[in-house]
Parts: structure tokens; C-alpha cells; sequence
């Protein structure tokens, strides 16, 4: 979905007009993957991972981040308003994905990308599978949604 | 994976990120905390939108939707976490023009200055004698500081 939205250079001192789209991937299917999994599995997916099952649930109204979006500073790195500025907060964001940030490690960003071994390990693909499904698209090396979607459907009917 | 490729780290339609992939394999055996990263790549993704280079924004658009909803309309009481007061009690649906004419309308009183869950008492704001905090996502590394804004 697309909107683009025109800023009012009445109510704003930022008069460009921005054209924001955003970025919207099928989550229908992992929507699915998730409502297969057990409440165990669940529990301790939620452990390590936050609460990013529930967020998946959320109906994001795209409009709403569109219009967002046009309010950001990004000099000061925040969302300026008629008369206050709101700023995204690592405590909030702790929050809203249930990761408590106190006693652990942020992430660090490495040099190299994980290696197809260490990819294979974790899910047991064979490495030379896993080379042959990589792609590339605009310059950004990835997999293709679906082939996971497909593989993941696979082992959950084999639990079954 | 899957989930980080192409929800909370997404980059192009379809595609699982080799990137994410990444910080999926720190969460996962290194036991790291992804929330900078996720952070990070949200003002990344803001920034590259106004810089113009990319008309298209690739963050964790249900993170950045449910922080805007903890922040405007009533006090949510009886919630436990943000995300769950986003599910059971997200705003009305509303167009383009009229988030809009919202946002062009919003005042002070219409914010929640301390959501409920908001309990803890002190906030990262720098990072040791820095006045900066830096944060570390996938595409790109930025300074954060909430005391400017």
C-alpha cells in the first residue's frame, strides 16, 4: 500500500514534500508458521527472542507510519510536532519487544557475513543447498521468503 | 530467521536478508541483545528517507507503529506491554489525510508523557565520558542522544 502524503507548510517549518513508502513484506505466511508452534515453543521462543511473535500480530496501519514519518527532524533525531518533539527511546523499545537490555550484550555488528556452515548448523540445510537458494536483488545478498516459508511448513507437518 | 529477514530487519520485498540473518545468529548463540540494532536501523531508515536516497522505508514498521501508539490517546491502564494494548486497543482505522490532519492537530495533552510500563527510573542517555550513545544496527552505526531532542 501506498501513501504519499504533502506536508503543510502552515503547520510545519519543514516545507519539503517527502513521497515515503514503506516497506511492506507478506507476513501472512509467517503468521502462519507462527500459530503452528506449540505454547511451549512459544514460551521459549519468547524467552530469547522477545515478544516479536505478538508484535508479528499487530495490524499496522501503514498510513498512520506514512504520516509519522513526515514529522521526523533528522538533525535531532526526533518527531517534531506543533509544539513538542517525541523522541524513540532504547527503553521503549525494550519494551515493546520484551528484550531487557540490563546484564546482556548488545548486538555487534560484524565484518563478515555469517558463514554458510553456521547457517547449514542451525538449519540443517545442506551447505550446498543453501548456496545454490542464494540470491541477490538490488545489491542485497538474501534468501528468498518463500523458499524459507515452504521449508519451515515442511518440518512443522513432519512434527505433526 | 525468517522472522528477523524480513520483519524486524527488512530490506527488500520477499527477500531474508543475509544481514538479518546475522544478527540472528548473535541472538541466537551469542545470546545478544538485537534492540539497538532494531533501533538503529529505524532511525537508519527515517534518516535515509529524508536524505531522499531511498523513497522507500525498510524498518520494523509494527515496532515504530506500536511506540506511536503507546504515546497518543488515553492512559492505557490494565495492559501489561505495549503490544498488547496495540492489539486489543489500536486506534481507530484512519486514512492518509486524516493521520495528517492528526498529526497536524496534536497537542500536548494528547500524549502520554509516562506510559505505565515505562518503570524504570533511569535512562541510557550517554556512554561513558561521551555524550552520545551509539548505537550498532545492520546497515549502519549512529549516535543517539534523547537529551538534544
Amino acid at each position: 500500500m501506498e501513501s504519499e502524503i504533502e506536508r503543510d507548510p502552515e503547520s510545519s517549518n519543514l516545507k519539503k514534500k517527502l513521497y515515503i513508502r514503506v516497506l511492506e513484506n507478506n507476513l501472512t505466511g509467517l503468521r502462519e508458521l507462527g500459530q503452528r508452534l506449540g505454547s511451549i515453543q512459544k514460551g521459549t521462543f519468547r524467552k530469547r527472542y522477545g515478544n516479536v511473535l505478538g508484535l508479528l500480530e499487530v495490524k499496522v496501519q501503514i498510513p498512520a507510519v506514512t504520516a509519522l514519518a513526515q514529522h521526523y527532524d533528522p538533525q535531532m533525531r526526533c518527531f517534531t510536532f506543533r509544539d513538542f518533539q517525541l523522541v524513540l527511546t532504547l527503553e521503549e523499545y525494550e519494551q515493546i519487544l520484551d528484550l531487557p537490555l540490563e546484564g546482556g550484550v548488545p548486538y555487534k555488528h560484524l565484518e563478515q557475513h555469517v558463514s554458510i556452515p553456521t547457517l547449514a548448523g542451525i538449519t540443517k540445510v545442506h551447505p550446498r543447498e543453501l548456496e545454490s537458494r542464494l540470491v541477490t536483488r538490488r545489491g542485497v545478498k538474501g534468501f528468498p521468503q518463500k523458499y524459507w516459508e515452504t521449508y519451515l511448513h515442511q518440518l512443522a507437518d513432519k512434527k505433526d | 530467521m525468517v522472522v528477523y529477514g524480513v520483519f524486524v530487519f527488512p530490506n527488500q520485498e520477499d527477500l531474508v536478508d543475509y544481514g538479518a540473518m546475522g544478527v540472528f545468529v548473535a541472538v541466537k548463540t551469542r545470546a545478544e541483545n538485537p534492540v539497538s540494532a532494531i533501533l538503529a536501523d529505524t532511525y537508519a531508515a527515517l534518516d535515509l528517507c529524508h536524505e531522499r536516497r531511498k523513497r522507500k522505508m525498510a524498518c520494523c514498521s509494527a515496532s515504530l507503529y506500536v511506540w506511536l501508539v503507546s504515546r497518543i490517546g488515553e492512559r492505557a491502564v490494565g495492559f501489561r506491554c505495549p503490544v498488547e494494548l496495540a492489539l486489543k486497543r489500536g486506534p481507530e482505522p484512519r486514512g492518509g489525510d486524516e493521520w495528517k490532519k492528526y498529526f497536524a492537530g496534536l497537542d500536548e495533552t494528547k500524549i502520554q508523557w509516562q506510559p505505565s510500563w515505562q518503570s524504570r527510573s533511569h535512562l541510557i542517555y550517554s556512554c561513558g565520558k561521551y555524550p552520545n550513545v551509539p548505537l550498532v544496527g545492520t546497515k549502519c552505526c549512529i549516535n543517539y542522544n534523547p537529551v538534544l531532542a
